[in-house]
Parts: C-alpha cells; sequence; structure tokens
C-alpha cells in the first residue's frame, strides 16, 4: 500500500489527462534530454569542425606566406651587391622582376587576410610586415650609395617579422593544436621544419656568397658552414622521424603511399649536401664554392617542392576530418529523427488501437442501453484493455442470459396475469349473478326497493339480499372482512345457507343465525382462512320488521322525516369467527307504516374517505335520506350514491359499498303473495 | 419492538406493559397484520400480568385490522394465565362497537373507553 502512496500523483495527473495529452506530456519530458544530448553533441561535433576549417584557413594563409618567406631572402641575397654599383645594374632587371614578385605576394596575402584575417586577428602583423616592406622598396628606389648594413638590418627585420606573423597563424588557426597526429607531423613539418631549413640554407648561402667573392673559405666562415650543416642535419632528422610517425598514426594508412618517395628523396639530397661539412673539417679542402651556390639554391626548390607537396596533403587530412565531422552529424541526425519518426508512428498506432477499442465498447454498451444486446465484442487488442472487452464480454454475455430470464419469467407472469384475471371475472359474474334482479325486486309487493353494490376490487366482500318467500321477506346485508376472491366466496356460500334456511322456514332467529355462524365458522376452519363477516338479518311480514345479527347501525326514516337509529351491537356477533355465538344473539321488532323506509349499507359508505382523510360519516348519510325522504327508493338511492361519489372526489376507494333502500309503498297487510309456496 | 408504516406505528412501551397503536391501519388482510400480530403476541409474553393495548390514537382500523384483534384475543383467551387490558377511545367511530365484540370474546378482557 505504501508503493501505491507513492505513485498517487503521478496516478492522480495521468487519469486527468487524455491519452494526447498523456503522451504529448511524457515525450515531451523525456525528449527534453535527449534534445539537449543531441544539441550538445552536434554542437561538439561543430565545434571541432570549426576547428579543423580554421586550420584549413591557416594553411590557405601560409601558402603565400611561404612565397614570401622564399622570395624575400632572394632578394635580400641579391641587393648584397648594391655596393658594386655595375652588377647592381646588371641585375636590376632581374632583381626589380622578383621585387614585382613579392608585390604580388603580398597581395594575394592581402586576398587570404581580408577572408580569413578575422579569424586569424593577423591584421596587426599584416600590416607591420607590409610597412617594413614598404620600406624596404623605398630604400631600393634611392640611387647612390647602400647602406648595406642599414639594409640586411632591414631585411632581417622583415624575416623576422615574416616568422613572427608565420608563428601567430600557427597559434591562432590552431594548427600548432592539430589532434591527430598524422596531421600533426605534417604541421609540424609545413609550419616549422621546413622553413627553418630554409632558412637556415640559406644562412649557408650567404656566407658562401660572401666567401664566393674572395673564393676563400675563411676559418670561421668553415666553422659557421659546418655548424649550419650540422644544424640542417639535425632538423632533417627530426622530420623523417616526425614523419615516419605521422605514416604509422594515419588512419587509412595511405599517407606513406603518397609521401614516402618525396621525403626520402629529400631527405637523400639533404644527406648529400650535409655529408659535404665532414669535407669542409679537412681544413685543406675548398669545395667549388660556385657549385655549392647552385646546389643551395637546388635544396631549396626541393624544400619549397616538398613543402608545397605536404601542405596539399595536410589540406587533404584536414578537409577528410571535416567531412567526417559532417557526415557524422548527418548520420546522427537522420538516426535521431528515424526514432523519433517510428516513435511517433508507434504512438499513434497506440493511441489507434485504444481509440478502436474504446469506440467499439461505446458503441456495443449504447446499444444494450437501447435495448439490442449484442453479441461478444471482438478485438484484436492483446493488451489490459482486452481484459476490459473481457469483462464488457461476460457483463453482455450475463445480460443476454437474464435478458432470456426476464423474458421467460414475463411471459409467466403475462400468462399468470390472464388467469387471475379470467378467474376474477368468473367469480365477479358469479357475484353479480347471485344479486337480486331488479325484476325480482319490483315484484315484491307493497315495498320499493332499491339496491346498489360497488365492490372495490373486481370482486367484493359485500353482501345483501332480498328473499321473497311465503309472503315473508328475508332481507340480508353484510360485509366479509377484506375484499378480493376469498371474500367474494364466502359471500356467495353465506347467500346459499341464508336461502337454504329460508327455504326450510326456519324461523328461530337464534337458530338461524347459530346455523349459519357454524356453517360458516367450519367451512372457514377447513378453508383455513382468517375471514369473517358482520351479518343483519331483517325478516319483514306485514309491516312487521324484525331484524337480528351484529351490522352497521340500521336506520329507518319515518313518513315525516323523523329518523331512528338501531344499533346492533347487541343482536349479534361477527360469523366465523366464534364456534358458538348463541349467547350474543337478538332481535329487535318495528312496525313500518306506508312512506317509512329502511337503510340497509355497510361500513364502505359511512367510512369513504376523501382527500383530506375525512370520513363520509353516518350524519351526512341521514342528511342525504331525510332531504329525499320523499322519493322513490331509487330516487334515495341515487342521491347517497351522487353525494358520496362527489365526497369522495379524486380519492382512493377502500372498502366495498352497498346500499338498499326499501320503502313501505302500500298497505301489506294484505298480502296475496306471487309465490306458490304456503 | 416497533413496527412503522406510511400512515401508522406500533411499538411496545416496555416499561409501562403497553402495545401502543397510532395513526391509520389499511393493511390488506391477515398476511400484512401478521407482523403486528406477532408484535403483540411476543408483548404479551414479556410482561407478567397483564398486557395493555393502548387505542386511543388509532384513528382508523380496517376489517382485517378488526379481525386480527379479534385473533390476538381469542389466542390471548386461550392462554389463560395472561390478563389483558384494551383502551380506546369514544371519539374514534369504530372503536365504540368493535371493541365490545372483543370483551365478548374474553369475559375477563378490560375495556376502558375514555
Amino acid at each position: 500500500m505504501k508503493k501505491k502512496g507513492v505513485f498517487q500523483p503521478a496516478i492522480a495527473l495521468m487519469n486527468r489527462l487524455r491519452y494526447v495529452q498523456k503522451f504529448s506530456l511524457i515525450s515531451f519530458i523525456f525528449f527534453l534530454p535527449i534534445g539537449l544530448l543531441m544539441y550538445l553533441l552536434l554542437t561538439e561535433v561543430q565545434s571541432r569542425s570549426d576547428f579543423t576549417e580554421k586550420e584549413i584557413f591557416g594553411n590557405a594563409y601560409l601558402r603565400p606566406l611561404r612565397k614570401i618567406w622564399t622570395d624575400v631572402p632572394n632578394l635580400k641575397l641579391a641587393s648584397q651587391n648594391c655596393t658594386d654599383v655595375k652588377s647592381f645594374q646588371i641585375n636590376q632587371a632581374k632583381n626589380s622582376q622578383l621585387e614585382s614578385q613579392i608585390d604580388r605576394n603580398f597581395q594575394e596575402l592581402q586576398a587570404i587576410d581580408d577572408k580569413y584575417g578575422r579569424f586569424l586577428k593577423t591584421a596587426e602583423r599584416l600590416q607591420a610586415t607590409q610597412q617594413i616592406w614598404a620600406e624596404i622598396k623605398t630604400i631600393r628606389t634611392q640611387q647612390g650609395a647602400c647602406d648595406l648594413e642599414k639594409q640586411n638590418k632591414i631585411y632581417n627585420r622583415l624575416i623576422e617579422q615574416v616568422q613572427s606573423l608565420r608563428s601567430h597563424v600557427g597559434d591562432t588557426s590552431n594548427l600548432i593544436l592539430d589532434p591527430d597526429l598524422d596531421t600533426y607531423y605534417l604541421m609540424d613539418a609545413t609550419l616549422l621544419k621546413l622553413p627553418a631549413i630554409q632558412s637556415t640554407i640559406f644562412d649557408t648561402k650567404l656566407i658562401i656568397h660572401k666567401a664566393a667573392k674572395t673564393q676563400n673559405l675563411s676559418l670561421s666562415q668553415r666553422g659557421d658552414i659546418i655548424a649550419l650543416l650540422g644544424n640542417i642535419r639535425d632538423t632533417k632528422e627530426e622530420l623523417k622521424r616526425n614523419m615516419e610517425t605521422a605514416f604509422q598514426n594515419n588512419p587509412q594508412q595511405n599517407l606513406r603511399l603518397k609521401l614516402i618517395q618525396p621525403v626520402n628523396k629529400f631527405t637523400e639530397e639533404i644527406d648529400k649536401i650535409t655529408a659535404q661539412a665532414d669535407l669542409l673539417l679537412d681544413t685543406k679542402f675548398t669545395p667549388e664554392l660556385n657549385y655549392s651556390l647552385l646546389q643551395l639554391e637546388q635544396i631549396t626548390q626541393q624544400t619549397v617542392g616538398l613543402w608545397e607537396t605536404l601542405i596539399q596533403e595536410q589540406d587533404l587530412l584536414l578537409q577528410n576530418r571535416i567531412n567526417g565531422f559532417v557526415s557524422r552529424q548527418i548520420n546522427m541526425s537522420i538516426f535521431v529523427i528515424l526514432i523519433l519518426i517510428i516513435v511517433a508512428y508507434l504512438y499513434i498506432g497506440f493511441y489507434l488501437g485504444v481509440r478502436q477499442t474504446v469506440l467499439k465498447l461505446s458503441d456495443a454498451s449504447k446499444q444494450m442501453v437501447e435495448g439490442n444486446i449484442t453479441e461478444r465484442v471482438e478485438l484484436e487488442n492483446r493488451d489490459e484493455l482486452a481484459d476490459v472487452v473481457k469483462s464488457f464480454n461476460n457483463v453482455a454475455a450475463a445480460l443476454v442470459v437474464a435478458n432470456k430470464e426476464i423474458t421467460q419469467l414475463y411471459q409467466k407472469l403475462e400468462v399468470e396475469n390472464v388467469r387471475m384475471s379470467a378467474e376474477l371475472e368468473v367469480t365477479s359474474r358469479l357475484q353479480e349473478m347471485i344479486l337480486p334482479k331488479e325484476k325480482e325486486l319490483s315484484e315484491i309487493p307493497g315495498l320499493d326497493i332499491a339496491g346498489y353494490m360497488k365492490p372495490a376490487d373486481e370482486v367484493g366482500g359485500d353482501y345483501y339480499d332480498v328473499l321473497h318467500h311465503n309472503g315473508r321477506v328475508k332481507f340480508g346485508i353484510g360485509d366479509v372482512t377484506g375484499h378480493g376472491l376469498e371474500s367474494g366466496v364466502l359471500m356467495i356460500m353465506v347467500q346459499t345457507a341464508v336461502r337454504t334456511l329460508q327455504e326450510i322456514n326456519e324461523t328461530d332467529p337464534k337458530r338461524f343465525l347459530d346455523i349459519i355462524n357454524r356453517t360458516i365458522y367450519r367451512n372457514v376452519q377447513r378453508m383455513q382462512s382468517d375471514k369473517n363477516l358482520t351479518l343483519s338479518l331483517l325478516d319483514y311480514e306485514h309491516g312487521k320488521l324484525r331484524i337480528t345479527g351484529q351490522h352497521e347501525e340500521m336506520i329507518i326514516v319515518r313518513q315525516n322525516g323523523q329518523v331512528e337509529r338501531f344499533d346492533t351491537i347487541d343482536l349479534g356477533f361477527p360469523i366465523g369467527l366464534e364456534s358458538d355465538i348463541t349467547d350474543f344473539i337478538g332481535y329487535v321488532d318495528v312496525e313500518l307504516e306506508v312512506g317509512d323506509f329502511f337503510v340497509l349499507y355497510t361500513d364502505g359508505i359511512t367510512e369513504a374517505e376523501n382527500m383530506q382523510g375525512e370520513q363520509y360519516g353516518i350524519e351526512k348519510l341521514i342528511e342525504v335520506l331525510q332531504a329525499n325522504s320523499r322519493r322513490s327508493a331509487h330516487q334515495i338511492r341515487h342521491a347517497v350514491v351522487q353525494d358520496v361519489r362527489q365526497f369522495i372526489g379524486e380519492q382512493k376507494v377502500f372498502d366495498d359499498m352497498t346500499l338498499v333502500i326499501i320503502k313501505q309503498k302500500s298497505e301489506a297487510k294484505t298480502l296475496v303473495g306471487v309465490n306458490t309456496d304456503n | 419492538m416497533e413496527i412503522k408504516g406510511d400512515n401508522y406505528a406500533v411499538w411496545f412501551d416496555n416499561a409501562n406493559e403497553t402495545v401502543n397503536f397510532t395513526g391509520s391501519l389499511r393493511l390488506g388482510g391477515m398476511e400484512e397484520y401478521a407482523p403486528i400480530l406477532k408484535l403483540m403476541s411476543s408483548a404479551a409474553n414479556e410482561t407478567s400480568n397483564s398486557l395493555i393495548v393502548n387505542l386511543q390514537h388509532l384513528e382508523f382500523l380496517n376489517s382485517s385490522g378488526i379481525s386480527m384483534l379479534s385473533k390476538f384475543v381469542i389466542e390471548m383467551r386461550k392462554q389463560k394465565s395472561e390478563g389483558l387490558k384494551i383502551v380506546g377511545s369514544n371519539l374514534i367511530p369504530w372503536q365504540g362497537k368493535s371493541l365490545k365484540n372483543l370483551q365478548r370474546l374474553m369475559p375477563n378482557l378490560i375495556l376502558v373507553l375514555q
């Protein structure tokens, strides 16, 4: 649980984002370091490339510089004759040519400086160099006596300045920092060794030139030459060793092939010259000085030749290096971009896959809601969502089963319902059939009778009857507890029992009700029913009414409108509740005059409720009866029913309603009955 | 013990050994009245002397309900050890008539109509 707590913020955040946002967020965070690394990598490679490019600029600068480095000393050498006016004039043309050449060299140099000067920061030094050259040119135009010492000083200054400029270029162009051994030693040759050799050769030339005038080599001159030659030999040895190192450390191993011959040739030529140093040790030996000068001139040219070859190779290697960097940058970028495309592709695939699944599920659930339970949802999904789909399918399958069950149950219910309706309908018809017919009632002489029964459900539990037999009329009114089928059946039983007893002419009220009670009681016991009923019986004969049994109060309304109420509490007991009720049975006798009427009803009328929960009440009933007392039984009945209906209004009807109005309409004392039995 | 419905409440006051009824009872048949009958029976078992049934605030009781009360009284009559007192109200129409019947079912039932 602790683990889950740690991830709670992440879970909360992720849950709030839609997939596109999730992807974007993660990608963004993830690619920040990658982007940074790529940037650093690319700029790193770029800076190395720029480093090398500067070296190439440096080499470009060195080329004209090298020409100046060759030509200026030649001019210096040529101007050693300035004291000799004749030879000076002979060489005037040649020297002018040389001067122009040097001018062109400086122009070339200026052009290069314009291009690369700001990278190499050479402006100042170049200017200084140009100034000195300008000075030399001025001196040369001066005719007349030349100050050789002064001249040489200026030339030396120029040569120093050029050296300083070259050295500076070597520094600022990163040439002296070259990281690869092969190019480094090439640079060492072109920037340092070869110019040094060239310079030393020139110094030797100078001495021999001087000695050539007298055709005599002094001891000190000899010593100087030997030293210089020794210097050249040492430098040459170093150069050779360095070249060997360069060849060995050339990754492509083709440098040796290209350069081994020129380098060897050069070292051989140098050896030839420097070998003469040994010869010079013999003071008696004097070489052919003019020939020596020629040799030195030759070797100078060979030095220049080697220089050009080496710097060309160097430039090639430098360019290859840059190309390598560029291709590395491109390759890295292509690789990363490819990866990004693949990632994006997979992300999109992921998203589309999820969306597909979600849409399908959404669709299927919509269909389910609308009631069309679909088949399983099939997807090629194999990830966690597949579990969701599985669960969904399980739910769908369960629903299909449940739906089937429900449909079956529903059908069963419908069948049941139809059956029950039929049963109720049958019983309701039976009940209706049992009730006294209008025709019957109208045939009873001397009495105006109107009956009304309205069950609360299809089948009611109220009972009333009017039985005409042997000149006597028996009225019954009762209320079975509850209503519905069982109550209705009990009511029919009571009706039959009463009719039976009347047929056998049972006149004793106590016995009558006792038998009814025992009959019903034992039937109810057998039926294991909880029902019982109130029952009042009224026997009418010749205007006399005997009331027995317990039910609601019986109401008599006299002709003059006076009302008499008869409590039946002490006249009986509920039927079917106790096995023996004889002790409770009593009777009351009443006389009826013409115009009097009595009312039988059940509590469905007096206890009818309106929306406010008030009961209709017996008082209200009596009011209506009194108001309509002069009218016919049917009219009185109608008035009461209307009034009760109005009172109930919108309220639900809780109980069955029964109402019987019996009016004495004529002298009934002479009753020649319609009945045949007597 | 307590039974509550939309319009009525029946509960046993242990201290006063009284089952109280309030409201209006219109349940449909003996099955629906069974829980109340059960409450009254177990209340009767818990009282040492007589159980008091207070109907003074029962505004209405339908025929099935009166039938249920009758059954209860018959049951109480059979268990001769128990005494029973029923308190009703004269102001409530159905009580005047029906409660008298209860006394007939059980002669030593004490009926008080206030």
